[in-house]
Parts: C-alpha cells; sequence; structure tokens
C-alpha cells in the first residue's frame, strides 16, 4: 500500500513540480502577485510530496518488501538495516529519486525566501521557473524511464542483494553528498537564467549566487572525498584517484564549481566578469547533468559497474541539451544588456582570479576531452599519464600565483610588496623540494615539483592571515588582536588554499614515495614492510553477518593486523577487508588476496604521509564553509528591500 | 634430498611476477606501469588481481629475463593487443586533437581574453576619478 502510494506521490509531484513552474513563470511576465504566491506554494508542496515519495521508497528498503523489483534487485534480507536503507540510493531508479527529491527541496529555499519577504518575488518567481522546468524534466525522466516502485509478482523469496563493495558506510553517504552538490548548482544555474531573463546579473545578484555556489562546491568536495577515501581502503590496492571515467565525472563540474566561487567573488564585490560567471553558474550544472549522464548511461567502462541503460542515457543527453541549450541561447540573446567590466591593472587581484579561472576553465576542458575521447576514436586508452601530465601542466601556473592572489588588492596590486611577503614561503618551498630531490632521493623530479608547489602553497596561506594582522609592522600584541579580528573570508581562502597544498603533498608522498610488495607468504613467514617486519602468523574461517571471510592473523610491529577477504553468499566476487596500521610517518596497508602455491597472497604497502590528502580535503571544505558563512552575512546585509 | 629442497623452494617462490635482480624488475615494474588491464574497466595492470593483468605482469618479465629491450617489449604488447594497452596514448593523426586540444583551447581563450572589449564607460577615466565614482556608487547602494 505504501509503494502505491509513494508512486502516486511521484506522479502527483510531478504535476505539482509542472503546475509551480508554469505558475510562477506566469506570475513572472504578468507581474502577478497571486499567480506567484501559488506558483510558490505548489513548489513548496511538490518538495514535501517528493520526500514523502523518496520515504516511501526508504520504508519499502528498510522492510524489504521483494515484491518491489527495485528491492529485490538491490537488497537482500541478511543485511544489516543501515545497508538496506543505503540500497534506496545504491540503484539507478532509488538514486534518481533522490536526485528529484533533494532537486525539489532546494527548489523549496528560495521559495520560502520570497514568502518570507527575504527576496525580491519576481527575481524568486523567476528562480523557481528555471528551477520548476529543470526538476519537471528530471521528475518526468524518473516517471517514464525510472520508476523505483515497479512491483514484481510472485514476489521472490530473497533480493539479489546490494554490491558487497557497497556496503561500506563512507559509500553510503557518497551518492547522497555529491547530489547535494550536483543538484546546489541547479539553483545556480536557475539564478543565472532568472538574472538573464531579467537582464540584470550585478552585485546583488552575485551576493544571491554565492553562498548556493560555495555551498554546491562543498558538498561536492566531500563527496568526492568520500568516494576517494572509500576507494583507497575497500578496493584493495590503496589508490585514491585513478582517472576512472566516472570519477572524472565528478571532477568536471568540480573544476568549473571551484572556478566559479572565484570570479562570483569578483562579481560581487566589484560588479565585474558578469557575463563570465553567469557561463560559468550556467556550465557548471550542466557539468552535473553530463556527469551524471556519463554515470547512468554506461557509455564509458568504468569500475563504477552501475546498472546501465543506453536508452535513458539518450533521455539524459536530451534533458542536458534542453537546459544547456535553452539557458545559453537566453545568455547570447541577452549578454549585450548584462555586459559589465571594471577596469583593473595587470597586476591585481582580478588578475590573479581571471587566471585561476583560465586554468580551472581549461583543466575541465582537457578532462572531458580525456574522459570522453575513446568514444569517439577507438583502440586508445587516455589514463592517468594523459591526464597527469596535461591536467597537471595546466593548473601549474594558477597553483603558483593562488598563495599571491590574496596578497594582491583588487584592482591595483603591489607586486613588489606581494613578492615581499611570498619570499618565506618560496625559500621554505624550494628548500623542501631540494630536500626531497636529493635527501630524501625518492621519486621523481615531478615529485619534488609537485611537493615544492604544495608547500608554497601551504606557506602562503599561512603567510597571508600574518600579513593581514601587521604581525611583523605592528608589533605582536596588536597584530595577534588583529589577527582575531580577521574577517572569516580570509581564513576561508586560507584554509582552503592550504588543505589544496596538504593534498598535494599527501599525494606526493603516498604516490611518489609509496613501497608496495606482493608476495605469496606461506603461514609463519614474513615480509619486510617499511623497516619493519609483517609476520603472518595463521589464517582463520569467520563468519558475519551476510557473509564468510578468510582472516589472515598478521603480526606488524607491535600490533596484530586482521585483513580480510569476504565473499557475500548474494553476490559473487570476494572483497578484500584491508587492514591498516597508521604511525607518525603515514600508513602501512596490508591486504589478504587468494591462496596460492603453499601460502597467502599478501598484498603489503607503505603509504607516507597518505592521511594529509583526507586532512588537506577537509581543510579545503572547511574553507569553504567559512566562506559560506561569511557570503550568506554579506547576502542578508545587502539584500534587496 | 636436494632436488626435494629446491623443489620445494620453487613452490614457495613468488609466482613469476617478481624479477630477482632489482634493476630488471624495476625495469619491468616501469613497463607495466603504464598499461592497462583490458578486461578490468578503468584499472592498470599493477592495479589488477584479474588473470589478463597477471598474464601480462608475467609475459613483460619472461621478456625481460629474455634479453628484449624495453622498446621491443613495448612493440610485441602493441602487435598483440594495439595501442589500446597502453594508457598513455601515443601521438598518433586521430589522437592529435587530444593531444593539442587544450592547447589550441587555451590559444583561441588568450586570444579573447586579449580582444575583450574594454568598457566605455569608464575607460577614459583616471584612478582617481574611477575610485570616486566608486564611492559614489558604493554610497548609492
Amino acid at each position: 500500500m505504501i509503494v502505491e502510494l509513494s508512486h502516486f506521490a511521484l506522479a502527483l509531484a510531478l504535476a505539482l513540480t509542472l503546475g509551480g513552474a508554469g505558475l510562477s513563470a506566469y506570475g513572472a511576465v504578468r507581474r502577478d502577485g497571486a499567480a506567484m504566491a501559488g506558483g510558490r506554494a505548489a513548489v513548496l508542496a511538490s518538495a514535501a510530496v517528493f520526500v514523502l515519495s523518496f520515504l516511501g521508497l526508504i520504508v519499502a528498503f528498510a522492510g524489504s518488501d521483494f515484491s518491489v523489483v527495485a528491492v529485490a534487485d538491490n537488497s537482500h534480507s541478511d543485511k544489516p538495516l543501515v545497508y538496506k536503507i543505503a540500497a534506496a540510493w545504491g540503484h539507478h531508479e532509488g538514486s534518481m529519486l533522490l536526485w528529484c527529491a533533494m532537486m525539489a527541496l532546494y527548489g523549496a529555499v528560495p521559495a520560502l525566501n520570497a514568502a518570507r519577504g527575504r527576496v525580491d518575488a519576481l527575481h524568486a518567481a523567476r528562480v523557481l521557473s528555471a528551477h520548476g522546468v529543470s526538476t519537471a524534466l528530471f521528475a518526468a525522466f524518473l516517471v517514464f524511464t525510472s520508476n523505483p516502485f515497479e512491483r514484481v509478482l510472485p514476489a521472490p523469496a530473497d533480493g539479489r542483494g546490494l554490491n558487497p563493495l557497497l556496503q561500506d558506510p563512507a559509500l553510503a553517504a557518497h551518492p547522497p553528498m555529491l547530489y547535494a552538490g550536483y543538484i546546489g548548482f541547479s539553483i545556480v544555474f536557475a539564478h543565472a537564467v532568472a538574472g538573464l531573463w531579467a537582464g540584470r546579473i550585478d552585485r546583488d545578484w552575485a551576493r544571491m549566487v554565492r553562498p548556493w555556489a560555495l555551498f554546491s562546491w562543498i558538498a561536492l568536495t566531500v563527496g568526492i572525498a568520500l568516494g576517494s577515501f572509500w576507494a583507497y581502503y575497500e578496493l584493495g590496492w590503496g589508490g585514491w584517484w585513478a582517472w576512472d571515467p566516472v570519477e572524472n565525472a565528478s571532477l568536471a563540474p568540480w573544476l568549473l564549481g571551484a572556478a566559479l566561487i572565484h570570479t562570483v567573488l569578483v562579481t560581487a564585490r566589484r560588479g565585474a566578469m558578469t557575463g563570465w560567471t553567469t557561463l560559468l553558474a550556467i556550465l557548471t550544472f550542466s557539468m552535473s547533468v553530463l556527469g551524471t549522464f556519463l554515470v547512468r548511461s554506461g557509455v564509458l567502462t568504468s569500475v563504477h559497474a552501475f546498472a546501465n541503460d543506453p536508452a535513458r542515457g539518450a533521455v539524459l543527453l536530451v534533458i542536458l541539451a534542453v537546459l544547456t541549450g535553452g539557458a545559453l541561447a537566453l545568455y547570447a540573446v541577452r549578454a549585450p544588456m548584462i555586459a559589465a567590466e571594471a577596469d583593473h591593472r595587470p597586476v591585481s587581484r582580478e588578475s590573479a582570479l581571471v587566471l585561476n579561472n583560465f586554468a580551472m576553465a581549461l583543466a575541465c576542458f582537457a578532462l572531458l576531452l580525456g574522459t570522453m575521447y575513446p568514444l569517439f576514436v577507438s583502440g586508445v586508452s587516455v589514463g592517468p599519464p594523459f591526464f597527469n601530465l596535461v591536467i597537471g601542466a595546466i593548473v601549474l601556473p594558477a597553483l603558483l600565483v593562488a598563495p599571491i592572489g590574496p596578497f594582491l588588492a583588487w584592482r591595483k596590486g603591489d607586486g613588489a610588496a606581494a613578492l615581499r611577503w611570498a619570499v618565506p614561503g618560496l625559500a621554505v618551498a624550494a628548500a623542501a623540494g631540494l630536500l626531497a630531490a636529493f635527501v630524501a632521493a625518492r621519486g621523481t623530479v615531478v615529485a619534488a615539483l609537485a611537493l615544492a608547489l604544495g608547500v608554497w602553497l601551504l606557506a602562503g596561506a599561512l603567510t597571508d592571515p600574518v600579513r593581514r594582522a601587521g604581525i611583523f609592522s605592528k608589533g605582536a600584541g596588536r597584530g595577534l588582536k588583529r589577527l582575531a579580528g580577521l574577517p572569516l573570508s580570509t581564513w576561508a581562502s586560507s584554509a582552503a588554499h592550504g588543505g589544496l597544498g596538504l593534498l598535494l603533498i599527501g599525494a606526493v608522498g603516498a604516490g611518489a614515495w609509496q613501497t608496495r610488495l606482493e608476495e605469496v607468504v606461506p603461514v609463519g613467514g614474513s615480509i619486510e614492510l617499511a623497516g619493519r617486519t609483517a609476520t603472518l602468523e595463521r589464517v582463520v574461517q569467520v563468519r558475519g553477518p551476510n557473509y564468510v571471510a578468510d582472516r589472515a592473523v598478521v603480526r606488524y610491529d607491535d600490533e596484530t593486523l586482521e585483513p580480510e577477504r569476504r565473499y557475500y553468499p548474494a553476490g559473487r566476487t570476494p572483497t578484500t577487508e584491508i587492514a591498516l596500521k597508521r604511525d607518525a610517518g603515514g600508513q602501512a596497508y596490508i591486504a589478504l588476496g587468494d591462496p596460492r602455491g603453499g601460502g597467502v597472497l599478501i598484498s603489503a604497502s607503505y603509504f607516507p604521509l597518505v592521511d594529509w590528502i583526507y586532512i588537506g580535503g577537509g581543510l579545503m571544505a572547511l574553507g569553504g564553509v567559512l566562506g559560506w558563512v561569511a557570503a550568506r552575512r554579506e547576502a542578508g546585509r545587502r539584500a534587496p528591500a | 634430498m636436494i632436488a626435494l629442497l629446491v623443489a620445494l623452494t620453487l613452490a614457495l617462490a613468488p609466482p613469476d611476477e617478481r624479477l630477482d635482480d632489482p634493476a630488471l624488475e624495476a625495469r619491468a615494474e616501469a613497463i607495466t606501469e603504464g598499461l592497462r588491464c583490458l578486461v578490468c574497466e578503468g584499472q592498470g595492470v599493477n592495479d589488477s588481481n584479474a588473470e589478463f593483468a597477471r598474464d601480462v605482469r608475467v609475459f613483460v618479465r619472461e621478456r625481460i629475463a629474455a634479453g628484449d629491450t624495453d622498446e621491443e617489449i613495448r612493440e610485441a604488447l602493441r602487435v598483440r593487443f594495439g595501442d589500446v594497452i597502453f594508457q598513455r596514448p601515443p601521438l598518433r593523426p586521430d589522437t592529435a586533437l587530444l593531444w593539442f586540444g587544450p592547447l589550441l583551447a587555451a590559444a583561441i581563450a588568450a586570444v579573447a581574453l586579449a580582444r575583450r572589449k574594454k568598457p566605455a564607460g569608464a575607460a577614459g577615466l583616471s584612478d582617481r576619478e574611477r575610485a570616486r565614482l566608486e564611492d559614489l556608487e558604493r554610497e548609492t547602494h
């Protein structure tokens, strides 16, 4: 019954979404306050109904109702409850329902803000029209091609189970976080369309958009980090980024989003770069949809083996074309109307941000080119060597300038003073690079340069608050007081840039300086890993809630590590459950393979500095949060009456 | 007895995936590092437990042990599997766009950026006038 009600709710939500979009558009064209209010009400109702429908799906999954096809195909009665629930978005239909519910929920925010008089009702109506059309397209896709509530008769006795690899806390949270980011950009997109519609893209517009752009970018950062963390410890070889098509699909909107959060600042502060900011606002959401298309259509082979369907992919492609094409056509018509440039000198904050945007957009282009090239030219692979080289070369200038950008004033910066402030950081970075190249003498020249770059980003991030507070010029006491009084936005950029530096340092450590051994070890045998001995004491059989496993008992240093190889009867392939031992320098990483020739295959690795990848990613997200808080305050202060 | 011991040692030795000479092993790793596992969807030959990946790892080591040069081994892989085995796409007429596309895009973007029309309104003002204008704008906000 709940399933039928939820299915009905889905259809109702689609109707309400269409109604909300139509009423809002009518109200916006006719300046009809009642129609706008009706549109807002319909948007709020559609959000509520979508959420109810999604809750209905969760109930079906939690109760293991195998008469529902999606449950039978993707869940199993022996799974822990949390993974039964997570399975609700662990497959195509459910994840599209989550997408729509989230999208409708986000649409409710501008509707509520307008209802409370916090934002201009006319602008909100335009936003809700554009957003309503986008939501309706996805809702129609869901209702007509991907019904999550389809029944099967007779119901199977048990389900086919969720892919065991996906039964993991980080991965349960990974899709909702990614979606929170992707879909956040739909609000940014809707603001862009609304601004173009009104012919008004200005500082006020940018102040409204900035919190959404930051919010979406933060969610995307966390979502990508969770996925990367999962790949690191679950797939069994310690890789955290493989330039896999699906990873690239999530990185594309992240890169454009990173460009957007910088350029929207220029628009908010200086009223400049309006056209480019608008284009980015449109294209970042396009990248999100393109990413979904690439993942869902199965056109690209990837480790993310989802249930794919080319026909569905074609529909998503149409949605992408309609949304992007429509918005870009509107942009082409309105571009002269919204053009606004404020002059700036070659050495200025603006110039640094232009360089950032240039690099991020170009990196996104190269990423897509490399990811999609094998679709058009057969017989080639585009793998990590291509992306490391090309994307690395593209972002290099931007990373070099990133620490100096905040040293420069808007409009006209003092280049000489900025360089003086850069000297300590550059010196430390050069020393670190030389140390890595000659003393540690591991890895390549490129690794040493990348390490130096990471240290430079980190040092620059530390320098900026010191410089702004005037700790050296104003005396320590007054300086510290000023330090505490620095605006949040300073800490935001410092945290984000410093986090990026740490990530780079961790990547060099875990990548270039890693030790990886793979050996067949008999019981009682041992491996020398990073100056310590790992001894295989025994291999035992254990039984989990829904799997059986071989568990190796490995004595490493003073500790017992127990990597497992799990066999899920409901799944087909065994999964590895690696064991980690963290020390000050990095992580020892031990994975158990198949029994082979008188022993078991043990893969033992040491990844120096690997924690800094995730600490750095977390710090970037924290920087985003600080920027988001600052942007919200700014938007609230200057909200148009 | 010795024969038995030797047989036992051989049985316990790691699969033929590792060469005893560190220099040769380093060469082997450098080659396999750049190879894609063609049956595993997005993984490298070094990162996969698949039979295919193992076979390729063993093949490369056999050829190194037989005295082939790196280039000969890569050529043998190319003949057998095609360019698709290499993670780094070779420069061919039909991959020129892949390798030079980003450069081309950068050039186009740079030209567009350089030729961008300067704003008419505030262009003729001096810095001081412009700053004053901005102050006025700010006050009227």
